[in-house]
């Protein structure tokens, strides 16, 4: 009876699998919700155990129809009410599901798997919850006949019952394959569907034997597809519905006897009383058939088969296109329709360059090549899209991998899943299956604790694992929070020295952090020894590894007692990577951008300061940290060559150390103040040069205290300054010497032949725009063969900074600095500005008496700090910058003249000796005193029509409102307060947290709004928010946070505490207008 | 071609020759894809030393094996005459580095003799055979052989 029609099978199989992967979560759902059941849910649950019935008994695979079909039983039951699904009931069906899923897989060889388990734990359950009456009938089985005594179906009672409740006729149709559907160009699965839509399939089966046996001509050419069917249409309108000849529609009257529709329409047919679930009989069918059967025999009024010329309204029927799990894909129409578009417009565009060549005409050439490369790109973008599948694909198995885990390990947890929708590549999805289950089963089996520990631990005795994906910065992040027992860092440490995979030594100077990430270092665990001691560890190198080849990154973050974080950065794709190309020894190789962090130089001037000597390792201050440093051409083992000044000759390096010099103490083990000077001046060179390493000029913008170098130094050459490409894998991030920096590529990734892929240092190659091939680096591997397993001291440094940090705790500060005069130095807050564009002197118009030029197709109005502020006029160089900064709602440009620079530091700004109109203070960069401009100072006494005076927002009682600001910093405080009281409201000051909280005690009816700094000492701007949140008094006080660099982090914690906005010091406007809404809306 | 006239069982080949420093060798032409004079290589530090480095062909990266050097013989010294004949093994192209590239000889495997005792050791493994013309001795190298990959060397 199989048909053994393979696109069929196939189709059927794959539609099988569509219904089966929500069936998981959607039995989750429903047993989370217990008695108050979602009809929705239940129902489609239903419908799909329904629909792979359906198909089954077509297929003819009798172990798919039967499990499904008991399935079906239990939902059906927990639809009607009669069954509340507990976790018992839906851990049968969904072992019941998985057992399917696998029956499906399998089709071919479906019917000798043994499901009686499966069939007897559902038949079981259906028959527990049975009223006593109907018990019976599910395992009587009753026969459904045609006159002559052959046996159509053979069903159980229960399910004609069941069926023909609510008023539904039950229909027995038999449809010939030939004329009925192959003839009218629809497929058995269409019917089926169609059917589904409007009733139920009790049952179906092609009845091969019945051709002989109904037919007088055996040899005619029909193939009989008999369905059971229960539906509410009746049987004047039903045959719409099948679209065959009446004559193959039959009913089944309520003593299951059949009748032709065409026939029975007018007679009294069904109906199957709800209530009481008996059939009831009436008015006896015209022909009675002979009853064999002991309980109930159906008989069947003789077919008219030979009688098949009525068709039925004739539709074209067109296979939808169906999801494969690996070999095909479902893409959106209207992406193929644009793909379509792209390629055309790709010949179109061959033909005009075509053309252009041929005619030798180089600007046809040229708009020809920009308009290939537009189209290439999009239509990259648009097959791109093609391959694109949402995450929630591979996170939709979590709830049930969480959820029997839970169970198994006598656990509650919960599963938080958000970004489902974020789109990744197709391959990528399949790869990271694996490793992230990996990594939610070591969550939930050694992240969460036991109820009872978690309850002694003063937790809510639920655990709970976020699953968490998101996009950023042209990456997918995917994090997986637990707040369960968090990783022992110490216990790891002792366990890694016990290995030696590092020194005890090494241990000592390492990180809480980095102690944390060497759970990720290769032969560290093996399953058993780990999780037992650690209670974590299950093989995360092996994660790690398969996490790389994707050119994934992961981190782990853990606090102990509270939870652990590992957060996945996954490439969009694989197949394009954008890289930053570099060259050593003039060979160039590529870095994929995801392990890439910053690139930055050191000018030759400052190589001696800069970099030191940890050990035998070589290391640069990177913003207060020790950056260990590794040169490429070392590690990849190429000579390295460098070209003598002085005869210009390519001679071979035999310097040892990257500066060459004497020995100088370790800073790491030096003490006291000279280690603070030293971080710091480390920390002013460092950011004049980073915060732009592609900007030429930030040689000489910086002031170079390295020209302090003696002349004896031969080698102080313009050459010899190092291009440093900072790139982080999983635990480590580390500094890449290289020769050149060259631009940020897209490259196609290319694997490498065999005799080569034995090489750890590289991940592929490329071949780069002029046809030669360059390898791409192997970020991971390089460090391996560096050694350079745990850093020793980075994050040490990190944390040393951080703790001297929180000491003093100062505001750091985002400059943008520039100059008017050639010898005066002036600085602006960043946060301040909107962009900088670089002009010629030639194109300002002087026009009505003021500067402007032609920017963006409007007039920008231009001023200089010499027009306001008593200064020096401005140098007459050709070349100017102008900064723009919104104003008033007006763009505005301040002209600069170079060298210009941004810098991030802690200053101490003098708020009194030179302040004058238009200068909030000044403070020392680089050896220079530099005036930092009050730009709404500047701009107001240039333009005082521009701003439009704003009352006050006034309490209810038409008092003046109050505001506490909390701020460490005198020269921010004053200057903020001014803002504030200039737009008349009354300030209250405090100068950090633990000052703000009592003043809160004293005056906190008064105060109407905090303004407050997040980086004070005592208590700092979360705490205090978070002590004034908790407080039934000042919850629903307004909270406005005041920060120089708002990072997204920063902001997320924020708000966690509840912070209403985040401004930029000294962004007047914008504060103000914060101010201003949030008082209105309070009052 | 000359040789017309004399009869070829089936088990007929044609041979592609080239130089190995000194030495003539041969191989079956069936798998050679193309010989070509592309020697714009990229070097691959830390590549086993036989690697000379790797080339785009059409789109394919290619790694080049100084055949030379792999067998043990001499190395391949860049010239006018340096040749890269491209390979098919094992579902990837590779280029084979040879001193020059010599005429195409067909023959029998019924002549192809067994290699002489005094090649053998480590070249030894590296012939499927020798083959004698009028004036010359051809080593038929066995490629896929010369193209195992020496695990744990390089």
């Amino acid at each position: 009876m199989t048909i053994q029609d393979d696109e069929t099978l196939r189709l059927y199989i794959e539609e099988s699998e569509d219904h089966l992967t929500d069936i998981e979560n959607d039995l989750l759902a429903i047993e989370s919700a217990g008695a108050e059941i979602d009809e929705e849910l239940v129902n489609k649950v239903f419908r799909a155990a329904h629909s792979i019935k359906g198909g089954a008994g077509f297929m003819g695979l009798n172990s798919i129809k039967e499990l499904s079909h008991k399935m079906e039983n239990v939902l059906g039951m927990i639809r009607e009410r009669e069954m509340i699904p507990n976790p018992e009931i839906v851990n049968i069906l969904l072992l019941a599901s998985d057992t399917l899923r696998n029956l499906i897989q399998n089709a071919e060889s479906s019917n000798e798997t043994d499901i009686s388990e499966h069939v007897e734990a559902l038949a079981a359950l259906t028959t527990s919850s049975l009223p006593d009456n109907e018990r019976d009938d599910v395992s009587t089985m009753i026969d459904i006949s045609f006159p002559d005594g052959k046996t159509v179906f053979n069903v159980a009672q229960y399910d004609i019952s069941n069926a023909g409740k609510k008023g539904n006729y039950i229909y027995l149709v038999e449809y010939d394959l030939i004329h009925d559907v192959h003839k009218k160009n629809r497929t058995p699965l269409d019917l089926l569907k169609k059917m589904e839509e409007s009733g139920n399939i009790i049952d179906c089966k092609i009845a091969i034997k019945a051709v002989g046996n109904l037919e007088d001509d055996t040899i005619s050419n029909r193939i009989p597809f008999l369905v059971l069917f229960a539906t509410i249409l009746e049987p004047e309108m039903v045959n719409a519905l099948f679209e065959i000849d009446e004559n193959n529609v039959f009913v089944l009257a309520e003593d299951m006897t059949i009748l032709p529709v065409a026939q029975s329409s007018s007679a009294e047919t069904i109906v199957i009383d709800e209530q009481e679930s008996e059939i009831l009989v009436e008015e006896p069918s015209p022909e009675r058939p002979d009853i064999e059967a002991e309980e109930s025999i159906s008989a069947v009024v003789p077919v008219m088969l030979e009688d098949e010329k009525t068709e039925g309204v004739q539709k074209d029927k067109s296979v939808t296109g169906s999801v494969g799990s690996d070999t095909s894909l479902r893409v959106h129409v209207s992406l193929l329709d644009s793909l379509m578009t792209l390629a055309g417009e790709l010949v179109l565009g061959r033909n005009q360059l075509l053309q252009a060549i041929n005619h030798k005409d180089p600007r046809g050439i040229e708009a020809s090549g920009q308009h290939l490369d537009l189209i290439t790109s999009e239509l990259q973008e648009a097959i791109m899209l093609t391959r694109m599948q949402p995450i929630g694909n591979v996170f939709n198995k979590f709830p049930r991998v969480v959820r029997d885990l839970a169970r198994n390990l006598g656990k509650e947890v919960m599963l938080k899943i958000q970004g489902e929708s974020v789109e990744l590549d197709k391959t990528i999805i399949e790869a990271i299956s694996d490793p992230l289950t990996h990594l939610v089963r070591n969550s939930v089996d050694h992240g969460i604790e036991t109820p009872a520990e978690r309850r002694k631990a003063g937790k809510d005795a639920t655990g709970q694992v976020l699953l968490k994906a998101y996009h950023e910065a042209g990456q997918v992040n995917i994090e997986i929070r637990d707040d369960g027992r968090g990783i022992d860092h110490n216990k790891l440490a002792s366990i890694a020295v016990s290995k030696n995979l590092i020194s005890e030594k090494q241990v000592m100077s390492m990180s809480e952090k980095e102690k944390v990430n060497m759970i990720f270092l290769p032969g560290f665990s093996t399953a058993e020894k780990v999780s037992d001691v650690s209670g974590r560890g299950v093989g995360m190198d092996v994660v790690k590894t398969n996490l790389d080849k994707l050119g994934g990154v992961v981190k782990i973050d853990s606090q102990l007692g509270e939870g652990t974080t590992l957060r996945i950065k996954l490439p969009l794709t694989l197949a394009i990577i954008p890289s930053q190309i570099i060259s050593v020894e003039g060979e160039r190789y590529a870095i994929p951008q995801v392990n890439l962090e910053e690139l930055f130089r050191i000018p030759a001037a400052q190589v001696r300061d800069r970099i030191e000597k940890v050990g035998d390792a070589e290391v640069v201050r990177l913003r207060g940290n020790l950056l260990p440093l590794i040169r490429l051409a070392d590690v990849i083992g190429i000579e390295r060559t460098y070209a003598d000044p002085t005869d210009k000759k390519v001679k071979k390096d035999r310097r040892k150390n990257i500066v060459d010099r004497r020995s100088r103490q370790n800073p790491l083990f030096k003490e006291g103040p000279q280690e603070d000077a030293n971080i710091s001046t480390g920390d002013a060179q460092f950011n004049a040069s980073d915060s732009q390493p592609e900007v030429s000029g930030s040689d000489s913008a910086t002031p170079s205290p390295g020209d302090r170098r003696k002349d004896s130094d031969r080698r102080y050459h313009a050459s010899s300054a190092i291009n440093i490409v900072v790139v982080y894998t999983g635990a480590l991030k580390y500094g890449l010497v290289v020769d050149e920096l060259h631009d940020s590529e897209e490259i196609v990734v290319k694997p490498m032949g065999r005799h080569i892929s034995q090489c750890k240092g590289y991940a592929g190659a490329t071949i780069m725009g002029d046809g030669r091939v360059a390898l791409i680096l192997d970020v991971a591997g390089l460090s391996q063969m560096a050694n350079l397993t745990s850093v020793e001291g980075t994050d040490r440094a990190l944390d040393v900074a951080r703790e001297q940090h929180m000491k003093t705790a100062k505001d750091v500060q985002s400059l943008l600095i520039f100059r008017n005069a050639e010898d005066e130095q002036f600085a602006v807050p960043l946060g301040l500005v909107e962009r900088i564009e670089k002009i010629k002197r030639s194109s300002i118009e002087e026009v009505g008496g003021k500067n402007v030029i032609q920017y963006r197709g409007a007039s920008l109005p231009l001023f200089g700090v010499a027009e306001v502020v008593n200064v020096k006029s401005m140098a007459e160089t050709e070349e100017l910058f102008v900064v723009i900064f919104v104003v008033a709602g007006k763009d505005i440009g301040l002209m600069a003249t170079p060298p210009i620079d941004a810098i991030e530091e802690s200053l101490v700004i003098d708020d009194t000796t030179l302040k004058q109109t238009g200068i909030m203070g000044s403070t020392i960069i680089g050896d220079h005193t530099t005036l930092i401009v009050d730009i709404f100072g500047l701009v107001k006494t240039l333009n005082p029509e521009w701003f439009d005076e704003r009352e006050a927002v006034q309490t209810p009682d038409g008092k003046v409102s109050t505001i506490l600001y909390v701020e460490d910093s005198n020269f921010f405080s004053n200057q903020v307060k001014k803002y504030m009281e200039d737009d008349g409201y009354k300030v209250i000051e405090a100068e950090d947290g633990m000052v703000a909280w009592d003043l809160m005690q004293e005056h906190g009816e008064e105060i109407a709004l905090v303004v407050t700094d997040i980086e004070m000492p005592n208590l700092d701007g979360f705490g205090f928010v978070k002590q004034l949140k908790e407080d039934d008094r000042f919850s629903s006080l307004p909270v406005i946070a005041l920060t120089t660099m708002a990072s997204e982090e920063d902001i997320a914690r924020g708000k966690e505490v509840g912070i209403s906005d985040y401004q930029i010091k000294l962004d007047k406007e914008k504060l103000m207008d914060s101010i201003y809404n949030h008082l209105k809306k309070v009052n | 071609m000359g040789q017309s006239a004399e009869k070829y069982s089936d088990q007929s080949i044609e041979m592609a020759t080239f130089y190995v420093g000194e030495a003539l060798c041969g191989m079956d032409i069936l798998k050679v894809r193309e010989v070509n004079k592309m020697l714009e290589m990229t070097n691959v530090p830390q590549a086993p030393d036989y690697v000379k480095g790797i080339l785009n062909l059409r789109g394919q990266i290619v790694t080049v094996i100084d055949l030379g050097k792999k067998m043990g013989l001499s190395v391949t010294n860049l010239s006018h005459d340096t040749r890269n004949i491209i390979v098919n093994s094992k579902n990837e192209y590779i280029g084979l580095l040879v001193d020059s590239i010599g005429d195409v000889e067909r023959t029998d495997w019924d002549k192809v003799e067994p290699p002489p005792a005094n090649i053998g050791g480590v070249q030894g493994k590296y012939f499927e055979g020798v083959f004698k013309t009028k004036n010359s001795l051809i080593g038929i190298l066995d490629v896929e052989e010369v193209l195992k990959e020496e695990v744990g060397k390089g």
